[in-house]
């Protein structure tokens, strides 16, 4: 229980990122309000203040509702049906908002079409400040890359080297593979923020052109930072699996860069943003592009006539991308699989842990099965063995643990790294050891008629 | 300087891109000489696909406003015949000049004509814009 709670805790700050964001946007970012671009004299129109109140009632009434949607899963003993409800509460905890964002944009783009006489757009022209471009400071050096993508470079070297003794681990490969392209990923975002289209706040030159050096310069910065500390994430995830660094001061680090990134974000597009209020206040003489038309629900980007891969999201501090440009269509079906991936994981655990691990002897060899073939272990590499009563204290390296189901690669207090399959909570259990590791799996007797056991001294 | 364009007009926007560049000029906004984004930045930055750009500069450059080079980049180029225009109004090169205008001019006085604008309202139109571009 005192699990459930904890897991359905991490999860509500989802609600308020929400509502922060969301209601954030009823304030004007120059001409737009709630994703519609207004005539700059309509800003404080009553209608469109009432409007906008009425969106923030809307949005406070929809996120309580939500938030209590997802409390009986408190209640519930099975680990994973429990985080089941609290993953597939996820997709209505983000989309409900939006529909609601959605709903009351609608109502202010027909407001703004009455305010225009019929017209559904300020105007149908598209500003680009040719000028703003040329001044530009140098984009800082490629090389200041290189240290954190061979950081992360170090753990992916290290497996494969230890392949050719050891056998290759997939999954671990899997991860040190994801967590190496991190900084790869920064490198690309710099090349993404260097090209974004100049800001246009005014018909002054020289303010465009300081306001896209600043811009450019926060986030040239900020993808520095993610490239490094994502380095460095590398090599404490892979000093974490070599036991060079202790799983607890890991997982303090992984916190700590969290936070960090999430700070550095947020600051990035907050401060710029300010610097840029300060810089160009808003004055009806001011250009403003009219993109509304581009937006599908104020949300989706799809701007055929703009080669931009990405666009500065009009939700929050997101950049978002452009689904006309083809890699944008891509990555959209991408996204969209992911999405379809929150029902498909909670299927995966609830028959993960509800299935229970069999362990056959077929051929001479040790097959242990779950959904799938899990491991198999020849009766002629096996050394020794060795009788557990008790489930010894581990710590996860790289697997699942459901409920009571630990399965994958283990830190075993006494033994080291094992790969662990176990799921009954009492044992007694069976530590096989191999010339190519040692192996906890749960107790049988046509298993251990078997093998040479040892009765540990005291048992 | 700022690029006005308009994606749902007929008009092509290399033809918009260049319209506004030689109107930039003639008002002074855009001096000789003076450094404007290449074909690649402006279309990197623009999101204009840059074969569209390119096609803008190459008119421009055909045309005289703009000088292209590898190195430097693009720069503006006052034709040769608005620096004869001061010394020598009724210079051969400004008759040329003249000529190479008149098609388009026919087309637009005759616009004009069918949009019910006078004689009279169509030159001090002229004389005015004359003027506002003279004074820069």
């Amino acid at each position: 229980m005192i699990m459930n709670i904890i897991l359905l805790l991490c999860m509500y700050p989802i609600l308020v990122i929400m509502y922060i964001t969301l209601a954030n946007e009823t304030k004007p970012k120059k001409n737009i309000i709630l994703g519609a671009t207004l005539p700059y004299t309509s800003l404080r129109d009553p209608r469109v203040l009432e409007i906008c109140d009425r969106f923030k009632k809307s949005l406070r009434k929809s996120l309580w509702i939500l938030g209590l949607i997802p409390l009986p899963s408190i209640f519930i003993p099975y680990a994973s049906i429990a985080m089941s409800i609290v993953f597939l509460w996820i997709l209505p905890a983000i989309i409900v908002p939006h529909v609601i964002y959605a709903r009351y944009r609608r109502r202010l783009l027909d407001l703004k079409k009455e305010l225009l006489q019929g017209r559904e757009t300020l105007h149908t022209t598209t500003y680009v400040d040719i000028q703003a471009s040329i001044q530009q400071p140098k984009p800082v050096s490629s090389f200041w890359y290189l240290p954190p993508v061979i950081m992360g470079l170090v753990p992916v070297a290290s497996i494969l080297f230890r392949s050719k003794q050891d056998g290759l681990d997939g999954w671990l490969l899997f991860l040190y593979l994801t967590m190496a392209f991190i900084p790869l990923l920064a490198f690309w975002l710099r090349g993404l923020f260097q090209n974004k289209m100049p800001d246009v706040a005014g018909k002054d030159s020289q303010i465009n052109a300081a306001l896209t050096r600043l811009r450019r310069r926060r986030y040239s910065q900020f993808c520095l930072w993610l490239a490094w500390l994502s380095g460095v994430l590398c090599l404490v995830v892979w000093l974490m699996v070599e036991q060079k660094l202790s799983y607890f001061w890991g997982m303090v680090f992984m916190v700590v860069y969290t936070i960090v990134l999430l700070i550095l974000s947020f600051y990035t597009e907050f401060n710029t943003r300010r610097q840029m209020e300060q810089m160009a206040p808003g004055s009806p003489d001011d250009v403003v592009n009219d993109e509304d038309r581009y937006w599908i629900a104020g949300q989706f980007y799809y701007n055929p006539n703009d080669s931009h891969l990405t666009k500065e999201s009009r939700i929050g501090v997101n950049t978002t991308i452009n689904m006309a440009h083809p890699v944008g269509k891509i990555l959209t079906i991408f996204l969209v699989l992911c999405l379809l991936c929150l029902p498909l994981t909670s299927a995966w655990m609830i028959g993960e842990e509800f299935t229970p691990i069999s362990t056959q002897i077929t051929n001479d060899t040790i097959v242990v099965r779950q959904l799938w073939k899990e491991c198999e272990i020849p009766l002629d590499d096996i050394i020794d063995s060795t009788i557990l009563e008790k489930r010894p204290s581990m710590g996860r390296i790289v697997g699942s643990s459901i409920g009571s189901l630990c399965k994958g690669r283990y830190n075993v207090d006494g033994f080291g790294t094992c790969r662990v399959y176990i799921q009954d909570p009492e044992g007694p259990y069976l530590m096989i050891f191999t010339d190519n590791g040692k192996y906890l799996l749960e107790w049988s007797e046509e298993l251990a008629s078997l093998l040479p056991i040892r009765i540990p001294a005291g048992q | 300087m700022l690029l006005e364009l308009d994606f749902s007009s007929q008009t092509p926007i290399y033809q918009q891109i260049r319209n506004q560049i030689v109107l930039a000029v003639a008002e002074g906004r855009l001096k000789d000489g003076q450094r404007i984004p290449s074909v690649r930045t402006l279309a990197d930055e623009s999101g204009i696909n840059m074969m569209t750009v390119n096609k803008a500069y190459q008119l421009l450059r055909q045309e005289g406003y703009l000088q292209i080079d590898r190195r430097s980049g693009a720069r503006i180029s006052i034709p040769v015949s608005s620096i004869f225009l001061s010394s020598h109004p009724e210079g051969a090169v400004v008759t040329a000049a003249v000529n190479q205008l008149r098609p388009q001019l026919e087309l637009l006085i005759s616009e004009a004509r069918l949009h019910g604008v006078s004689q009279e309202l169509f030159l001090s139109t002229c004389c005015e814009i004359f003027h506002r571009q003279k004074e820069v």
